[in-house]
Protein backbone atom coordinates (compact mmCIF):
# COMPACT_ATOMS: atom_id res chain seq x y z
CA UNK A 1 0.00 0.00 0.00
CA UNK A 2 2.82 2.41 0.88
CA UNK A 3 4.56 1.67 -2.38
CA UNK A 4 1.41 2.46 -4.35
CA UNK A 5 0.95 5.69 -2.39
CA UNK A 6 4.55 6.66 -3.09
CA UNK A 7 3.97 6.18 -6.82
CA UNK A 8 0.83 8.35 -6.69
CA UNK A 9 2.78 11.00 -4.82
CA UNK A 10 5.53 10.77 -7.42
CA UNK A 11 3.02 11.32 -10.22
CA UNK A 12 1.70 14.43 -8.45
CA UNK A 13 5.24 15.63 -7.75
CA UNK A 14 6.10 15.46 -11.44
CA UNK A 15 2.73 17.03 -12.33
CA UNK A 16 3.30 20.11 -10.17
CA UNK A 17 7.03 20.39 -10.94
CA UNK A 18 6.24 20.31 -14.67
CA UNK A 19 3.43 22.86 -14.29
CA UNK A 20 5.86 25.37 -12.83
CA UNK A 21 7.90 26.15 -15.99
CA UNK A 22 4.93 25.41 -18.26
CA UNK A 23 2.86 28.15 -16.61
CA UNK A 24 5.69 30.68 -16.61
CA UNK A 25 7.11 30.15 -20.10
CA UNK A 26 4.31 28.53 -22.07
CA UNK A 27 0.95 29.56 -20.63
CA UNK A 28 1.79 33.09 -19.48
CA UNK A 29 3.00 34.45 -22.85
CA UNK A 30 -0.15 33.04 -24.47
CA UNK A 31 -2.70 33.95 -21.81
CA UNK A 32 -1.46 37.39 -20.75
CA UNK A 33 -2.95 39.83 -23.23
CA UNK A 34 -4.91 43.03 -23.54
CA UNK A 35 -8.57 42.10 -24.00
CA UNK A 36 -9.82 43.27 -27.42
CA UNK A 37 -12.98 44.69 -25.83
CA UNK A 38 -11.24 46.99 -23.37
CA UNK A 39 -12.75 50.42 -22.75
CA UNK A 40 -10.84 52.96 -20.73
CA UNK A 41 -11.00 56.67 -20.15
CA UNK A 42 -8.61 59.09 -18.54
CA UNK A 43 -8.81 62.78 -17.71
CA UNK A 44 -5.70 64.89 -17.51
CA UNK A 45 -5.66 68.52 -16.46
CA UNK A 46 -3.42 71.52 -16.89
CA UNK A 47 -4.01 74.18 -14.25
CA UNK A 48 -3.33 77.86 -15.06
CA UNK A 49 -2.68 77.03 -18.68
CA UNK A 50 -2.37 79.30 -21.70
CA UNK A 51 -4.80 78.85 -24.61
CA UNK A 52 -5.32 80.52 -27.95
CA UNK A 53 -8.68 82.23 -28.32
CA UNK A 54 -9.61 81.60 -31.96
CA UNK A 55 -12.20 84.43 -31.90
CA UNK A 56 -9.63 87.13 -31.11
CA UNK A 57 -6.52 85.17 -32.20
CA UNK A 58 -4.90 86.12 -28.89
CA UNK A 59 -3.44 83.89 -26.20
CA UNK A 60 -5.01 84.01 -22.75
CA UNK A 61 -4.59 82.41 -19.35
CA UNK A 62 -7.32 79.99 -18.29
CA UNK A 63 -7.75 78.33 -14.90
CA UNK A 64 -7.87 74.83 -16.34
CA UNK A 65 -7.63 72.83 -19.55
CA UNK A 66 -8.85 69.22 -19.56
CA UNK A 67 -7.65 66.49 -21.89
CA UNK A 68 -10.01 63.54 -22.06
CA UNK A 69 -8.52 60.38 -23.54
CA UNK A 70 -10.82 57.49 -24.36
CA UNK A 71 -9.66 54.08 -25.60
CA UNK A 72 -12.27 51.75 -27.03
CA UNK A 73 -11.44 48.24 -28.24
CA UNK A 74 -13.05 47.41 -31.58
CA UNK A 75 -13.69 43.65 -31.33
CA UNK A 76 -15.04 43.17 -34.86
CA UNK A 77 -12.02 44.88 -36.44
CA UNK A 78 -9.64 42.85 -34.24
CA UNK A 79 -11.28 39.57 -35.29
CA UNK A 80 -11.07 40.50 -38.96
CA UNK A 81 -7.35 41.15 -38.63
CA UNK A 82 -6.90 37.93 -36.65
CA UNK A 83 -8.62 35.95 -39.42
CA UNK A 84 -6.29 37.52 -41.96
CA UNK A 85 -2.98 37.45 -40.07
CA UNK A 86 -3.51 34.74 -37.45
CA UNK A 87 -2.32 37.12 -34.74
CA UNK A 88 -4.09 38.13 -31.55
CA UNK A 89 -4.47 41.85 -32.06
CA UNK A 90 -6.20 44.72 -30.32
CA UNK A 91 -7.71 47.58 -32.29
CA UNK A 92 -8.11 50.71 -30.22
CA UNK A 93 -10.18 53.56 -31.52
CA UNK A 94 -9.13 56.49 -29.38
CA UNK A 95 -10.05 60.12 -29.00
CA UNK A 96 -8.02 62.86 -27.38
CA UNK A 97 -10.53 65.60 -26.62
CA UNK A 98 -9.23 68.90 -25.27
CA UNK A 99 -11.68 71.18 -23.47
CA UNK A 100 -11.24 74.61 -21.89
CA UNK A 101 -12.31 75.54 -18.36
CA UNK A 102 -15.91 75.97 -19.53
CA UNK A 103 -15.95 72.54 -21.17
CA UNK A 104 -15.85 73.92 -24.71
CA UNK A 105 -13.88 71.98 -27.30
CA UNK A 106 -10.36 73.22 -28.01
CA UNK A 107 -9.39 70.38 -30.33
CA UNK A 108 -10.03 66.70 -30.82
CA UNK A 109 -7.84 64.10 -32.47
CA UNK A 110 -9.07 60.56 -33.19
CA UNK A 111 -6.67 57.67 -33.72
CA UNK A 112 -6.75 54.02 -34.63
CA UNK A 113 -4.02 51.98 -33.01
CA UNK A 114 -3.56 48.30 -33.98
CA UNK A 115 -1.17 46.25 -31.88
CA UNK A 116 -0.27 42.75 -30.76
CA UNK A 117 -2.37 41.81 -27.72
CA UNK A 118 0.55 40.02 -26.05
CA UNK A 119 3.63 42.09 -26.85
CA UNK A 120 2.02 45.49 -27.61
CA UNK A 121 4.10 45.68 -30.79
CA UNK A 122 2.28 47.60 -33.54
CA UNK A 123 0.65 45.45 -36.23
CA UNK A 124 0.51 47.02 -39.68
CA UNK A 125 -2.70 45.49 -40.95
CA UNK A 126 -4.25 48.60 -42.42
CA UNK A 127 -6.51 51.14 -40.83
CA UNK A 128 -3.93 52.77 -38.56
CA UNK A 129 -4.38 56.51 -38.54
CA UNK A 130 -4.01 59.72 -36.57
CA UNK A 131 -6.69 62.32 -37.22
CA UNK A 132 -7.51 60.56 -40.49
CA UNK A 133 -3.92 60.50 -41.76
CA UNK A 134 -2.56 56.98 -42.38
CA UNK A 135 0.45 56.23 -40.19
CA UNK A 136 2.82 53.32 -39.69
CA UNK A 137 3.65 53.17 -36.02
CA UNK A 138 6.89 51.89 -34.57
CA UNK A 139 7.22 51.25 -30.87
CA UNK A 140 4.61 51.51 -28.17
CA UNK A 141 1.88 53.99 -27.34
CA UNK A 142 -0.24 54.41 -24.19
CA UNK A 143 0.91 51.12 -22.63
CA UNK A 144 4.18 49.28 -22.05
CA UNK A 145 4.53 45.51 -22.47
CA UNK A 146 3.87 43.11 -19.60
CA UNK A 147 7.04 42.68 -17.50
CA UNK A 148 8.47 46.00 -18.61
CA UNK A 149 12.25 46.08 -18.69
CA UNK A 150 14.62 48.72 -17.37
CA UNK A 151 15.58 50.06 -20.78
CA UNK A 152 14.63 52.66 -23.34
CA UNK A 153 11.64 51.96 -25.59
CA UNK A 154 10.51 53.47 -28.86
CA UNK A 155 7.39 55.57 -28.23
CA UNK A 156 5.02 56.86 -30.89
CA UNK A 157 4.17 60.54 -30.69
CA UNK A 158 0.79 61.14 -32.29
CA UNK A 159 1.34 64.87 -32.77
CA UNK A 160 4.47 64.46 -34.91
CA UNK A 161 3.36 61.03 -36.22
CA UNK A 162 6.87 59.74 -35.56
CA UNK A 163 8.51 57.42 -33.04
CA UNK A 164 11.42 58.31 -30.82
CA UNK A 165 13.13 56.82 -27.79
CA UNK A 166 11.53 57.19 -24.40
CA UNK A 167 14.32 56.87 -21.86
CA UNK A 168 14.30 54.78 -18.71
CA UNK A 169 15.39 57.03 -15.85
CA UNK A 170 15.17 54.78 -12.79
CA UNK A 171 12.62 53.54 -10.29
CA UNK A 172 10.16 55.74 -8.40
CA UNK A 173 7.42 54.95 -5.89
CA UNK A 174 3.95 56.22 -6.78
CA UNK A 175 1.22 55.73 -4.18
CA UNK A 176 3.04 52.77 -2.69
CA UNK A 177 3.69 51.09 -6.05
CA UNK A 178 7.22 50.71 -7.38
CA UNK A 179 7.31 52.10 -10.90
CA UNK A 180 9.79 52.59 -13.72
CA UNK A 181 10.11 56.24 -14.70
CA UNK A 182 10.37 57.06 -18.42
CA UNK A 183 10.95 60.40 -20.06
CA UNK A 184 10.78 61.61 -23.65
CA UNK A 185 11.43 65.08 -24.98
CA UNK A 186 10.06 66.08 -28.36
CA UNK A 187 11.95 69.15 -29.60
CA UNK A 188 10.13 71.96 -31.35
CA UNK A 189 8.63 70.31 -34.42
CA UNK A 190 6.19 71.55 -37.05
CA UNK A 191 3.04 69.45 -36.78
CA UNK A 192 -0.30 69.21 -38.52
CA UNK A 193 -3.21 71.35 -37.37
CA UNK A 194 -6.05 69.22 -35.90
CA UNK A 195 -8.98 68.82 -38.25
CA UNK A 196 -11.47 69.81 -35.56
CA UNK A 197 -10.93 73.19 -33.95
CA UNK A 198 -13.26 75.70 -32.23
CA UNK A 199 -15.46 78.13 -34.20
CA UNK A 200 -15.35 75.93 -37.27
CA UNK A 201 -11.67 76.67 -37.88
CA UNK A 202 -9.94 74.14 -40.11
CA UNK A 203 -6.33 73.45 -41.10
CA UNK A 204 -7.06 75.28 -44.36
CA UNK A 205 -8.30 78.46 -42.67
CA UNK A 206 -5.31 78.45 -40.32
CA UNK A 207 -3.02 78.13 -43.33
CA UNK A 208 -4.82 80.94 -45.14
CA UNK A 209 -4.15 83.24 -42.19
CA UNK A 210 -0.48 82.41 -42.66
CA UNK A 211 0.04 80.32 -39.54
CA UNK A 212 1.63 76.96 -38.94
CA UNK A 213 1.54 74.86 -35.79
CA UNK A 214 4.69 73.96 -33.85
CA UNK A 215 4.88 71.77 -30.79
CA UNK A 216 7.27 70.58 -28.08
CA UNK A 217 6.70 68.42 -25.06
CA UNK A 218 8.44 66.71 -22.21
CA UNK A 219 6.54 63.48 -21.65
CA UNK A 220 6.84 61.58 -18.36
CA UNK A 221 5.42 58.19 -17.45
CA UNK A 222 5.56 56.19 -14.24
CA UNK A 223 4.98 52.61 -15.35
CA UNK A 224 4.05 49.71 -13.11
CA UNK A 225 6.49 47.13 -14.52
CA UNK A 226 4.52 43.90 -13.99
CA UNK A 227 1.47 45.02 -15.97
CA UNK A 228 3.22 47.65 -18.08
CA UNK A 229 0.44 50.11 -17.25
CA UNK A 230 1.28 53.74 -16.49
CA UNK A 231 0.01 54.75 -13.03
CA UNK A 232 0.96 58.37 -13.58
CA UNK A 233 1.57 60.47 -16.67
CA UNK A 234 2.51 64.11 -17.09
CA UNK A 235 3.47 66.39 -19.95
CA UNK A 236 5.01 69.82 -20.02
CA UNK A 237 3.40 70.75 -23.28
CA UNK A 238 3.76 73.84 -25.51
CA UNK A 239 2.13 74.61 -28.85
CA UNK A 240 2.67 77.71 -30.91
CA UNK A 241 1.11 79.11 -34.05
CA UNK A 242 4.06 80.59 -35.92
CA UNK A 243 3.77 83.05 -38.78
CA UNK A 244 4.88 81.56 -42.04
CA UNK A 245 7.64 83.48 -43.80
CA UNK A 246 7.67 86.06 -40.98
CA UNK A 247 10.30 84.82 -38.53
CA UNK A 248 10.43 88.16 -36.74
CA UNK A 249 6.73 88.21 -35.84
CA UNK A 250 5.90 86.95 -32.35
CA UNK A 251 4.25 83.52 -32.44
CA UNK A 252 0.88 82.89 -30.78
CA UNK A 253 0.85 80.42 -27.92
CA UNK A 254 -1.85 77.90 -28.82
CA UNK A 255 -1.44 75.94 -25.63
CA UNK A 256 1.03 75.86 -22.76
CA UNK A 257 0.63 73.99 -19.54
CA UNK A 258 1.76 71.23 -17.23
CA UNK A 259 -0.64 68.36 -17.88
CA UNK A 260 -1.23 65.89 -15.04
CA UNK A 261 -3.65 63.03 -14.39
CA UNK A 262 -6.75 64.16 -12.51
CA UNK A 263 -6.44 62.67 -8.98
CA UNK A 264 -9.71 60.68 -9.07
CA UNK A 265 -8.73 59.05 -12.37
CA UNK A 266 -5.28 58.34 -11.04
CA UNK A 267 -6.82 56.63 -7.99
CA UNK A 268 -8.99 54.48 -10.26
CA UNK A 269 -5.95 53.61 -12.39
CA UNK A 270 -3.89 52.63 -9.35
CA UNK A 271 -6.74 50.38 -8.12
CA UNK A 272 -7.08 48.74 -11.52
CA UNK A 273 -3.35 48.23 -11.93
CA UNK A 274 -3.01 46.82 -8.41
CA UNK A 275 -5.62 44.13 -9.10
CA UNK A 276 -4.25 43.28 -12.55
CA UNK A 277 -0.75 43.13 -11.09
CA UNK A 278 -1.81 40.29 -8.79
CA UNK A 279 -3.14 38.30 -11.77
CA UNK A 280 0.11 38.69 -13.67
CA UNK A 281 2.18 37.86 -10.60
CA UNK A 282 0.03 34.75 -10.12
CA UNK A 283 1.19 33.48 -13.52
CA UNK A 284 4.79 34.65 -13.34
CA UNK A 285 5.67 34.12 -9.71
CA UNK A 286 3.14 32.76 -7.22
CA UNK A 287 2.00 29.66 -9.14
CA UNK A 288 5.38 28.70 -10.68
CA UNK A 289 7.27 28.95 -7.40
CA UNK A 290 4.40 27.48 -5.36
CA UNK A 291 4.03 24.50 -7.67
CA UNK A 292 7.78 23.93 -7.76
CA UNK A 293 7.89 23.86 -3.95
CA UNK A 294 4.83 21.61 -3.82
CA UNK A 295 6.43 19.26 -6.35
CA UNK A 296 9.58 19.09 -4.21
CA UNK A 297 7.58 18.35 -1.08
CA UNK A 298 5.58 15.64 -2.80
CA UNK A 299 8.76 14.08 -4.17
CA UNK A 300 10.27 14.06 -0.68
CA UNK A 301 7.11 12.49 0.75
CA UNK A 302 7.14 9.92 -2.00
CA UNK A 303 10.75 8.99 -1.28
CA UNK A 304 10.07 8.72 2.44
CA UNK A 305 7.11 6.44 1.83
CA UNK A 306 9.13 4.33 -0.55
CA UNK A 307 11.98 4.05 1.92
CA UNK A 308 9.60 2.89 4.62
CA UNK A 309 7.79 0.45 2.36
CA UNK A 310 8.53 -3.23 3.03
CA UNK A 311 11.43 -4.41 0.90
CA UNK A 312 11.01 -7.28 -1.50
CA UNK A 313 7.25 -7.30 -1.46
CA UNK A 314 7.15 -6.60 -5.16
CA UNK A 315 9.04 -9.81 -5.87
CA UNK A 316 6.89 -11.79 -3.50
CA UNK A 317 3.69 -10.74 -5.15
CA UNK A 318 5.00 -11.16 -8.62
CA UNK A 319 6.30 -14.71 -8.28
CA UNK A 320 4.11 -17.76 -8.91
CA UNK A 321 3.51 -20.10 -6.01
CA UNK A 322 6.32 -22.53 -5.47
CA UNK A 323 5.16 -26.14 -5.58
CA UNK A 324 5.25 -27.94 -2.28
CA UNK A 325 8.37 -29.92 -1.65
CA UNK A 326 11.70 -29.64 0.06
CA UNK A 327 12.80 -26.03 0.30
CA UNK A 328 16.22 -24.98 -0.89
CA UNK A 329 18.07 -21.88 -0.01
CA UNK A 330 19.14 -20.12 -3.17
CA UNK A 331 20.91 -16.85 -3.82
CA UNK A 332 19.56 -14.61 -6.46
CA UNK A 333 21.85 -12.62 -8.70
CA UNK A 334 22.26 -8.97 -7.90
CA UNK A 335 19.35 -6.95 -9.25
CA UNK A 336 17.74 -3.60 -8.88
CA UNK A 337 15.01 -2.88 -6.42
CA UNK A 338 11.64 -2.23 -7.92
CA UNK A 339 9.60 0.85 -7.40
CA UNK A 340 10.69 4.42 -6.87
CA UNK A 341 13.84 3.76 -4.90
CA UNK A 342 14.98 1.50 -7.69
CA UNK A 343 15.76 4.66 -9.59
CA UNK A 344 18.36 5.58 -7.01
CA UNK A 345 19.46 2.52 -5.08
CA UNK A 346 20.82 -0.84 -6.14
CA UNK A 347 20.10 -3.72 -3.86
CA UNK A 348 22.44 -6.67 -3.86
CA UNK A 349 22.07 -10.29 -2.78
CA UNK A 350 18.56 -10.59 -1.32
CA UNK A 351 17.24 -14.02 -0.56
CA UNK A 352 15.09 -15.51 -3.23
CA UNK A 353 13.26 -17.79 -0.88
CA UNK A 354 10.38 -17.03 1.42
CA UNK A 355 7.37 -16.94 -0.81
CA UNK A 356 4.48 -17.83 1.31
CA UNK A 357 1.74 -17.26 -1.20
CA UNK A 358 0.08 -14.82 1.11
CA UNK A 359 -0.43 -12.17 -1.53
CA UNK A 360 -0.34 -8.66 -0.27
CA UNK A 361 -0.08 -9.87 3.29
CA UNK A 362 2.69 -12.27 2.41
CA UNK A 363 5.61 -10.23 3.59
CA UNK A 364 7.87 -12.07 5.91
CA UNK A 365 11.22 -10.95 7.19
CA UNK A 366 14.08 -12.53 5.31
CA UNK A 367 15.23 -14.30 8.42
CA UNK A 368 11.88 -16.09 8.69
CA UNK A 369 11.86 -16.81 4.98
CA UNK A 370 15.09 -18.64 5.36
CA UNK A 371 13.85 -20.63 8.33
CA UNK A 372 13.20 -24.21 7.25
CA UNK A 373 9.79 -25.51 8.12
CA UNK B 1 9.67 0.93 -14.26
CA UNK B 2 6.53 1.75 -12.31
CA UNK B 3 8.18 4.91 -11.08
CA UNK B 4 8.88 5.95 -14.64
CA UNK B 5 5.28 5.28 -15.60
CA UNK B 6 4.03 7.33 -12.65
CA UNK B 7 6.35 10.20 -13.59
CA UNK B 8 5.19 9.99 -17.20
CA UNK B 9 1.55 10.15 -16.14
CA UNK B 10 2.26 13.27 -14.06
CA UNK B 11 4.12 14.94 -16.93
CA UNK B 12 1.45 14.07 -19.47
CA UNK B 13 -1.29 15.40 -17.20
CA UNK B 14 0.57 18.69 -16.71
CA UNK B 15 1.12 19.10 -20.45
CA UNK B 16 -2.50 18.26 -21.23
CA UNK B 17 -3.81 20.73 -18.66
CA UNK B 18 -1.62 23.62 -19.85
CA UNK B 19 -2.30 22.93 -23.53
CA UNK B 20 -6.05 22.76 -22.89
CA UNK B 21 -6.15 25.98 -20.88
CA UNK B 22 -4.09 27.93 -23.42
CA UNK B 23 -6.10 26.51 -26.33
CA UNK B 24 -9.38 27.62 -24.75
CA UNK B 25 -8.04 31.10 -23.97
CA UNK B 26 -10.29 33.97 -22.98
CA UNK B 27 -13.45 35.06 -24.80
CA UNK B 28 -12.94 38.25 -26.87
CA UNK B 29 -15.98 40.02 -25.45
CA UNK B 30 -17.92 42.70 -27.29
CA UNK B 31 -17.20 46.24 -28.33
CA UNK B 32 -18.33 48.59 -25.60
CA UNK B 33 -21.51 50.56 -26.14
CA UNK B 34 -19.99 53.53 -24.36
CA UNK B 35 -18.98 56.48 -26.54
CA UNK B 36 -15.65 58.17 -26.99
CA UNK B 37 -15.94 61.13 -24.62
CA UNK B 38 -16.58 64.58 -26.02
CA UNK B 39 -17.30 66.00 -22.59
CA UNK B 40 -15.28 65.91 -19.41
CA UNK B 41 -16.51 63.01 -17.27
CA UNK B 42 -17.42 63.91 -13.71
CA UNK B 43 -15.80 60.79 -12.27
CA UNK B 44 -14.00 57.61 -13.42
Amino acid sequence: MRRRASLVLLAFAVFFAALSPLIRWYAFPRLAKIPPSQYQDMVLEAKNATLLDYATMKSKKVPKVSIVQTLKGNVAAAEKIKDRTGRDVVVWDTLSYVADDKGKMVSQIPERYVFDAHSQEPVHAGGEHVDGDPVRRQGIEYKWPFLTEKRDYAYFDFQTRTSGPIHYKGTRTVRGIETYYFEQTIPWTKVKVPKKLPLGATPETVEQIGLERWYTTKRMFWVEPVTGAPVDGQEIHKEEMRWKDQPGKKPLTAFAGHVKMRPDFQDATVDLVSSQRQLVLMMTSYLPWGFLALGGLLLAASLVLEARAPKGRGELRARPRRPRGPRRRTESPPHETRGLLGLFVRRVGSADAGSSGHGCLGYRPRSSARTPR
Amino acid sequence: MRALIAAGIGLAAALALVLAVTAIGAPPGETSEKPLHTTVPAHP
